[in-house]
């Protein structure tokens, strides 16, 4: 289908430790931490600087990029082009195709199998694929210990490169699980619920959908990426898709749930770690479904800003730096 | 980043080299205008012509001041601190993620593509310094 030939990531240096945070309300649940956005970053500056990393890493030309894809659940604009800003900023401009997805999580699976098709069709040589998130969520709210900030990028080609995506698999239905409404903190009324019903349903058929395009068991993978909204779910998920722990790629408990960028900073630590040939599950999910995706890798080939040197530079910032970092009052 | 005038116009005619560190080197003397091309060199005094230069995002600091008391919408206190670039253009920058006590004369920054002011909710991005923590680009 298409090759992955470059990524990169971008996490804030600021981080919070979720005790702090259950410590300011009087609640349990404090264990790990989440990134914070400076105050000078928002989803433009992270997702220029991981599809910067991305291009280097790809050794592209943007002159030769003719598609930008943008993933972002925070931009805070209702009107304005995110993906044409970055694009713009990147040196990517003119003849180019510039789209900006949102809504849910899992558009960040839909506008990669959008850039495949581009070049299936002959369209472009090469599409950069960005998803940026700095979620926020009220003050003593559940989603107050999982929003956090990040973004990954990735450059496309029909070029060899480090993998290649070679099937997806989607289950859509008209479950919304969580959502938010404008202004307000992202709703999930019955955590229990949309696990067993949503979560777990759809993960599961759309793995099922991908294993009858592409003929391969889902026992075959040798790596496995999750996306959801509470870092602690993909390890509850493993056994329903008869995965065992060890396959579990994910940095969530560490960084947080960084809406698109969860997924895409997931896949790319897959690639940092995953030896030539083994293959990679990687499932989206979000309101409305699940996509499933499936990559071999090619090359083990280092990015130029490997998630884990961008773990270890951190300053750590109490409640209320974090409250003030994040507009929160 | 460095002396932008902060209402639109400039703003605008520079969003270029703003945004994708373009510098102007002066061809009789070599200085390096940043971030808006002039008619005449700062340094050679001559009526010049300047090439276009893409600036490496690596720099030292020369020379700093910490400022205590700002208007609303900045982070105080904040070190601001003139840079040379790497390739050669000497330019003035806020720092940003960065605490006063760490800054030294010398002392190895990278360049970072940052929200510089909102004006009316609108984003208005540019060039922010931060202490180099690690070696990769």
């Amino acid at each position: 289908m298409a090759n992955i030939i470059g990524y990169g990531t971008h996490l804030p240096y600021y981080r919070i430790k979720l005790e702090e945070i259950a410590k300011a309300w009087n609640r349990g649940g404090g264990r790990g931490e989440k990134t914070i956005p400076a105050p000078d970053e928002d989803v433009v500056t992270m997702g220029f600087k991981a599809a910067q990393g991305a291009l280097a890493h790809a050794g592209v030309s943007v002159a030769n990029v003719g598609a930008v894809y943008v993933c972002s659940l925070s931009s805070g604009y209702i009107e304005n082009s995110v993906a044409a800003q970055i694009a713009y900023a990147l040196g990517v401009e003119g003849n180019v195709n510039c789209t900006d997805l949102g809504l849910s999580a899992r558009v960040v699976t839909s506008a990669l199998q959008a850039c495949v098709d581009a070049m299936a069709a002959k369209r472009i040589e090469y599409g950069v694929v960005i998803a940026s998130d700095a979620l926020t969520a009220k003050p003593g709210s559940d989603a107050e210990m999982t929003s956090a900030a990040g973004a990954a990028a990735f450059v496309l080609g029909a070029k060899n490169g480090i993998a290649e995506i070679f099937g997806f698999g989607s289950h859509t239905t008209g479950f919304i699980g969580r959502y938010s409404v404008e202004g307000d903190s992202p709703m999930l009324d019955d955590e229990r619920f949309v696990m067993k019903h949503g979560y777990l349903e759809h993960l599961s058929r759309a793995a099922q959908a991908l294993e009858r395009s592409t003929k391969i068991s889902s026992k075959d993978f040798d790596r496995v990426v999750l996306q959801a909204p509470d870092p602690r779910w993909p390890a509850r998920a493993l056994a329903k898709l008869g995965l065992t722990p060890e396959k579990l790629v994910s940095i969530g408990t560490q960084v947080g749930y960084t809406g698109c960028a969860s997924f895409f900073i997931d896949l790319a630590l897959a690639l940092e770690q995953a030896k030539p040939s083994e293959k990679i599950l990687a499932i989206s999910f979000g309101p409305g479904g699940s996509d499933a995706l499936a990559l071999i890798v090619r090359e083990n080939k280092k990015p130029i800003k490997p998630l884990s040197e961008q773990m270890a530079p951190k300053e750590y910032v109490s409640y209320t730096t974090y409250l003030r970092y994040t507009r929160q009052f | 980043m460095i002396l932008v005038i902060m209402h639109k116009p400039p703003q605008w005619r520079i969003a270029r080299e703003n945004a994708r560190l373009i510098g102007y080197r002066c061809k009789h003397c070599g200085f390096v205008e940043f971030p808006e091309p002039r008619k005449i060199c700062k340094r050679c005094r001559k009526p010049s012509e300047f090439a276009e230069l893409q600036m490496q995002p690596y720099g030292r600091v020369i020379s700093f001041v910490v400022q205590h008391r700002l208007p609303e919408g900045f982070e105080t206190p904040l070190p601001l601190a003139v840079i040379d670039l790497e390739g050669g253009a000497r330019v003035y920058g806020q720092m940003t993620e960065c605490k006063p006590d760490e800054m030294k004369i010398g002392m190895s920054v990278e360049a970072e593509y940052r929200i510089f002011y909102d004006d009316d909710g609108l984003h208005i991005y540019s060039y922010k310094f931060r202490p180099r923590r690690s070696e990769s680009m």
